[in-house]
């Protein structure tokens, strides 16, 4: 088997227990939670089959279903939304230049930070809006709902950005 | 029949997408279905187990906290006790009043694992069928009203918190004796809305409510939280802000309480209703 195979099983599995345990304990002001789960959609790898990276989203936002909510299906489906936009987001964002498929992955090194920025941003922003208009479902108060799916999009950005800085090494450096 | 699989294989993509969301969707409207069932699955009693073991090893950190609230506590009932014994020395005569039964059965549970972050939130404590708490038994703690179990296992339950919008309960405002309907707008998990007061009554900020003698779940006259603020709505109803006494994120300890008359007069309202 393949060794990054091996070790995108791993983050899929450490990245739901971190959420459960850790991150679904933290709250920013009253109801603000951070959802960084997401990062394993955000970087998989762009050699995986579009196919392949939904039904992954699709099993990872079951999983998160199954330990964080009582409602099955919540971010099954957000995460399949973004699973399957993840692509065309891309492409829109990648440089020019990239004409023989140099980025693997996204990160902020291997994008630069403006388009990793952008990207991160419309699809937590994607998932987030499906996350808690789907929660919400009988309270109608748009206005706070936009506001609760901007600040907590904000919240987790700045997590996934935190994650990102701690944990991906720069590529360049290394060498 | 070519051309029909070049198009799933040309859009196999788009159509697994589909498949998912609709998947999705069916899971989400059965398990909100599954969730008016009053006996919890084996799935939610294998998480509320692992719950319980986590529990167990973080419990330590906020002994000293719980021991306090619980020696304040013991403090206020032996004050009530006091002046319980104190009351009548003359007339030493005991009388059984053999008609009239205990209203109220209490229980203390522990709380293994809350959620206030969410807009569905419910708590899990650890009694359930063996310890004979069923559904619709009200949950207090020392603080306040906690919420009503909701489904039971055999050893845990799941209790409807005040910070869950489907629960609702009736209050009563202590000083203007006004009742109205307690329920969460889901913006705060230290606040909620009583509605259904009307305008004539005099209403002030720092007012207590408590439970009303209405509830046939609570015992009446527990505490559930201070006026935070009110304002005129619909028409001449008052929207009141109220701040909750309970801090659902520092709640360890509740009490169970089962009512001796809930079953009956649920039956008897149930059988109006035909």
């Amino acid at each position: 088997m393949n060794i990054s195979v091996i070790k995108y099983i791993l983050l899929f599995i450490l990245l739901i227990l971190l959420q459960e345990f850790v991150f679904d304990n933290i709250q920013v002001g009253t109801l603000l939670t951070p959802y960084v789960y997401i990062l394993f959609i955000l970087i998989l790898p762009f050699s995986y089959a579009p196919s392949v990276v939904v039904i992954l989203s699709f099993l990872l936002g079951l999983s998160v279903d199954f330990f964080t909510t009582d409602i099955l299906g919540l971010h099954a489906f957000a995460c399949t939304v973004i699973g399957y936009f993840r692509g065309f987001v891309f492409k829109a964002l990648k440089p020019k230049d990239d004409t023989e498929q140099k980025i693997a992955t996204t990160t902020i090194y291997t994008m630069g930070w403006r388009p990793f920025l952008l990207y991160v941003t419309i699809l937590v922003l994607m998932h987030h809006s499906c996350l808690f208009i789907l929660e919400t479902f009988k309270l109608y108060n748009p206005l706070y709902l936009l506001i609760h799916i901007l600040l907590n999009s904000l919240v987790s950005i700045t997590f996934i950005i935190l994650i990102e800085l701690a944990f991906f090494r720069n590529p360049r450096s290394q060498s | 029949m070519n051309t029909l699989f070049r198009f799933i294989v040309r859009y196999h993509t788009l159509l697994l997408f589909l498949l998912l969301l609709g998947l999705s969707i069916v899971l989400m409207v059965r398990t909100t279905n599954y969730q008016q069932s009053k006996v919890m699955g084996v799935v939610s009693s294998t998480r509320a187990w692992a719950y319980e073991r986590i529990d167990d090893l973080t419990t330590y950190l906020s002994l000293k906290k719980e021991n306090e609230r619980l020696q304040e506590e013991n403090t206020l009932l032996r004050n009530q006790l006091n002046h319980y014994l104190a009351v009548d020395t003359l007339y030493t005569i005991k009388q059984y009043d053999t008609i009239k039964r205990t209203d109220y059965i209490y229980k203390s549970a522990r709380i293994v694992n809350t959620s206030t972050n969410k807009v569905k939130n419910r708590l899990v404590i650890n009694v359930g069928q063996d310890q004979n708490v069923g559904p619709d038994m009200g949950v207090i703690s020392s603080d306040g009203v906690v919420g009503v179990v909701t489904k039971t296992s055999d050893s845990y339950a799941v209790v409807l918190p005040i910070i869950n919008p489907e629960s609702h309960t009736s209050c009563r405002l202590v000083r203007s004796n006004a009742e109205g309907m307690l329920s969460w707008d889901a913006v705060n998990y230290r606040e909620a809305l009583l509605t259904g007061v009307p305008q004539h009554i005099d209403v002030q900020v720092g007012d207590t409510i408590v439970t009303s003698s209405n509830s046939n779940i609570y015992p009446p006259n527990i505490l559930v939280g201070t006026v935070k603020s009110y304002e005129v709505r619909s028409g001449n109803l008052y929207e009141i802000k109220v701040s909750l006494s309970v801090d659902y994120k520092r709640l360890r300890n509740v009490y169970v309480v089962k009512s001796d008359s809930y079953a009956e007069i649920d039956s008897l309202l149930n059988g109006s209703e035909r």
